[in-house]
């Protein structure tokens, strides 16, 4: 059952364009469908400005909705009001990309992770710096830095202070917003590692937002991918890197640098043959994301397409079924 | 005779207790029309080398050392050759490109600028190749786009007039220190491609810094990996990824995810201060191949080749190791196995 579960979602945010015309319509989010089961992670990807935060900041509530649902547990948080918006605040958490800017940097780490302790009355007063040292120590952080301050912490230990934090209310959700693209590559395997034991040990929940395409097929179950505000393809992560169908997934999967460690000459000649198509396929599909104030007409992802053909400029392809996942794409 | 070379360079910041080395003994070499990587964490020292090239340092910090571009000492130059050599035969982008343009000047002053200022060419003629070099750098409609101001443009607009402004003189170096961080994995891509193509066209040596293994394994012909202020290992980019031998570069090809499902094997700890460096080997406190030896002397970067003849693992030599280079003591047994 899904536990959490996103229904034709849009937000549009005006923009103004000048004085006396119309404000015109920036379509963040476009109407999207997600669903995210119990102790599962749904990875969102998608180039910076297609809307993923957008979508986070939409099912934490932390932002109004144009029109469209988001269901936890059945319920639609848009309609929740007291008492069952703070049991929703307090089953869904967030960790933010920039551990410099999401602690306090006036409160102490234990004012810090007793905060949401003591509005949620989690634990007894008295009890609360034992709760407080109980999660810093599962975040692999010692006592001795109760009354110690932000900025006396490196990025990663920042960003296990702001996990203890989000795991004081044993949420059932966490939205990670780019947990890891402000950490150094072995801080992120630390965090990552940390993330892994966590949904291993208390069955969480992730949406995980990332561009790092490697983290998220080492972490996610599911994928979508975004495009303008909308969902291209979404799929099982490991049928979507084993063979992706959107013209975009594709580009996406082959614009990120790889390794590959070649044991004889013969490898090293197929990296060399991989890496030429690679650049012809992006010869082709080149350009950058166009502005979302005005979208392209028909599929949105057509200017960039090395595959478009007849209706791409004039009709806008709807998310279909097609072998086991959903893309929107003509071609399929 | 290569193009570049750092010898014996220290880098230190002053302050209120004496002085701190951020950067200690660096020693490579950067040939003709390669591109040399240059990995490592933040605050390993990469940018501060970097800016040393450019005679850039921030007003608390002074180097020591040689740094020799054809036949100079740029440390030793004065103020006035240092200042006709940047821009025209070593030049640099950055990071942000948002941050590294002029807000209030429209982009094609900027890069004329440039041209004006190390080729004695008139402002027209400037224009003109201005908009050549927009051409080259892959800007739509250039002729519009000299007029406009940064903010007008996307960030992947920006680091191509970054990039244009650079190649302006044709320089026989250009510092590109981490370019694509800010920028999207498809523009990123675009934008290493066309730097590679450009490199290739006008036989530019890059010193190429970053943090992405992966964009070093696809761009780069040779790398130096550093940790704290110190080069640890340095080798050709299919040696250094096939025949890892400095722990710490071990560490980083295994933080990488690859299988699902297995636990990445992280680095322990965190990168200390400049100032609480362990004695002995700087990496020994975070390094699991670490014996009591190590804290004794910090070991030199010498070739592999060497290290294994001291040694009784000759066997492990490979035509390679001779301009392979490592820090580390236990550089010549095999540690580790893919």
């Amino acid at each position: 059952m899904a536990l959490l579960k996103v229904d034709s979602l849009k937000k549009y945010f005006p923009v103004k364009k000048g004085f006396m015309t119309a404000p015109a319509l920036v379509k963040a989010v476009d109407g999207i469908d997600l669903s995210i089961d119990e102790d599962r992670v749904f990875a969102l990807v998608g180039e910076s400005g297609c809307g993923k935060s957008t979508v986070a900041r939409l099912i934490l509530r932390l932002l109004p909705p144009t029109s469209g649902k988001v269901l936890f547990q059945d319920k639609n948080v848009f309609e929740l009001s007291g008492d069952n918006l703070k049991a929703f605040r307090k089953s869904v958490q967030i960790i933010f990309q920039d551990p410099f800017a999401s602690l306090n940097p006036r409160k102490s780490i234990l004012d810090t992770i007793a905060e949401p302790l003591r509005i949620h009355r989690i634990v007894e007063k008295k009890k609360i710096k034992e709760k407080v040292l109980e999660l810093l120590n599962k975040v692999g952080l010692g006592s001795d830095i109760l009354n110690r301050y932000p900025h006396e912490f490196s990025g990663g230990q920042r960003q296990r202070i702001c996990i203890a934090r989000a795991l004081a209310v044993s949420p059932k959700v966490i939205v990670a917003d780019e947990p890891l693209s402000a950490l150094d590559v072995s801080i992120q395997a630390q965090i990552l590692n940390l993330l892994q034991e966590l949904k291993r040990e208390y069955k969480i929940s992730f949406l995980f937002i990332s561009h790092a395409l490697n983290i998220v097929n080492y972490f996610s179950d599911a994928i979508g991918v975004m495009y303008l505000g909308k969902i291209v393809e979404h799929a099982k992560t490991e049928d979507l890197f084993r063979k992706p169908f959107h013209p975009y997934t594709e580009i996406l999967l082959s614009s990120a640098p790889t390794i590959k460690v070649q044991s004889d000459e013969l490898e090293i000649r197929s990296k060399n043959v991989k890496l030429r198509t690679r650049n012809l396929k992006l010869k082709n599909g080149l350009g950058e994301v166009p502005s979302p104030i005005d979208i392209p007409p028909g599929c949105p992802f057509h200017p960039r397409c090395p595959k478009r053909f007849e209706p791409c400029d004039k009709v806008i392809p709807v998310l279909k079924e097609s072998g086991g996942r959903l893309v929107s794409c003509h071609l399929y | 005779m290569s193009l570049l070379t750092l010898r014996s360079l220290d880098i230190s910041f002053r302050s209120t207790n004496g002085s701190i080395k951020v950067v200690s003994d660096l020693n490579l070499e950067i040939e003709e029309a390669e591109v040399f990587g240059l990995v490592g964490e933040s605050g390993c020292g990469k940018t501060l080398t970097a800016l040393s090239i450019m005679g850039i340092l921030p007003q608390n910090a002074f180097a020591e050392g040689e740094i020799i571009f054809k036949g100079n000492n740029l440390l030793t130059l004065d103020r006035e050759s240092m200042r006709k050599l940047r821009g025209k035969e070593l030049s640099m982008i950055f990071q942000e490109p948002a941050t590294s343009l002029n807000p209030v000047l429209t982009v094609g002053y900027q890069v004329a600028e440039v041209l004006t200022t190390h080729m004695g060419i008139s402002k027209k003629e400037a224009i003109n190749t201005t908009i050549e070099l927009l051409k080259a750098v892959k800007i739509p409609s250039p002729e519009i786009r000299i007029k406009e101001y940064p903010h007008q443009l996307s960030g992947g607009m920006k680091q191509r007039v970054m990039i244009a402004m650079s190649i302006a003189c044709k320089p026989s170096l250009l510092i590109a220190d981490e370019p694509t961080t800010a920028l999207d994995v498809t523009i990123q891509a675009q934008i290493l491609e066309l730097l590679q193509r450009l490199r290739e066209d006008m036989k530019m040596a890059v010193l190429l810094i970053t943090h992405d293994l992966g964009i070093i394994a696809e761009n780069a012909q040779r790398v130096g990996i550093m940790y704290a202020g110190r080069l640890m290992e340095l080798a050709d980019v299919s040696e250094l990824f096939n025949n890892p031998r400095h722990p710490y570069t071990i560490g980083l090809l295994e933080s990488l995810p690859e299988e699902k499902g297995t636990p990445l094997k992280p680095i322990p700890g965190f990168v200390p201060e400049p100032d609480r460096l362990p004695p002995g080997c700087k990496f020994s406190d975070r390094c699991r191949f670490a014996i009591p030896q190590c804290k004794e002397k910090e070991p030199e970067l010498i070739p592999l080749s060497i290290a294994s003849n001291n040694s009784n693992h000759s066997s492990l030599i490979t035509h390679h190791s001779s301009l392979h280079f490592v820090r580390c003591i236990r550089a010549s047994e095999k540690l580790w196995h893919f």
